[in-house]
């Protein structure tokens, strides 16, 4: 994606949540659960979007983010946009550009998430219902 | 075969020698099923989280104290009660979950100060509200529990 023009997000986008904890799926079914779209401090959370990425882009920055943090990358959950921009929430762009790390033109934030504790697990788990199975790194 | 030697009787009424009987022995103790897994499960968690910035990005502690409260729930669970599976979140609250499929779930999570924060998805129904742990499940779970796991 061109740094220098970056467009909205469109609905029919894919979106990609990077899984470092093992705790974030099911082994049983390779179901992601909604404690990976729980957001944290700031009401909201970090996704990469797909658009002009290849699958081998996405996989690099997923490395890239896992080494950071000094994890383990377990996988990548797919969600498309329109299923996580529903009432209160919407997503933004904001790329993460030189000298911040790991450089992801394609970051995203979904914001909005309200505060009180209960409604964040709900459309946490709504969003996990609507996100693919973990998809294991190659 | 009911001997010779001596007097059996069988709820009270003597039964004459050569008398073929059945015996059929049973547990006196309901069957039990351990919460062990749940409790090993716990104890895992903790271990993992219980130091700061435990998933790199900042996130708060376990604490000792979330982790007791969540053992008193478990072992609070009435039985016949199926059991969580249990996982930590980036604030330090221990997050129990009830789970039949991706839109027919329950989670609850703990905080340190004994505040159960739940929310559903049954189909089209999505509840979602707080109570407190005081020494027993609150009757909210529990509704939901069962909503959740028993068909």
């Amino acid at each position: 994606m061109d740094p220098n023009h970056i467009p909205p997000v469109a609905d029919d986008e894919l979106l990609t949540r990077f899984i470092t904890q093992a705790k974030q799926f099911r082994p049983g079914d390779q179901t992601v659960k909604p404690d990976l779209f729980i957001p944290f401090r700031l009401t909201q959370l970090s996704v990469t979007r797909h658009r002009a990425a290849t699958a081998e882009e996405l996989w690099g920055i997923g490395r890239e983010v896992a080494a950071l943090r000094q994890q383990t990358l377990y996988g990548r959950s797919e969600i498309r946009a329109s299923d996580c921009a529903s009432c209160p929430l919407s997503i933004v762009p904001d790329p993460i550009l030189p000298p911040d790390a790991p450089y992801n033109p394609n970051h995203a934030n979904i914001i909005g998430f309200p505060s009180a504790k209960p409604d964040q697990e709900a459309l946490a788990i709504k969003i996990a219902h609507k996100a693919s199975n973990r998809i294991p790194p190659p | 075969m009911v001997q010779a030697e001596g007097e059996v009787r069988v709820v009270g009424v003597p039964l004459a020698p050569g008398t073929e009987v059945d015996v059929t022995i049973s547990p006196k103790e309901e069957p039990t099923f351990s919460k062990q897994p749940a409790y090993d499960e716990l104890e895992e968690v903790y271990r993992q989280c219980r130091a700061g910035g435990w998933d790199a990005h900042g996130a708060e502690p376990v604490e000792a104290e979330t982790l007791r409260i969540v053992r008193r729930s478990l072992e609070a669970l009435p039985p016949g009660y199926p059991l969580p599976s249990v996982g930590a979140e980036p604030d330090g609250q221990i997050t129990l979950e009830w789970y039949r499929a991706t839109d027919w779930l329950l989670t609850v999570s703990v905080s340190r100060e004994g505040t159960l924060y739940y929310a559903a998805l049954l189909g089209e129904e999505d509840p979602r509200g707080t109570c407190r742990f005081e020494g027993e499940v609150p009757e909210t779970i529990l509704y939901w529990i069962r909503r959740v796991s028993m068909p």
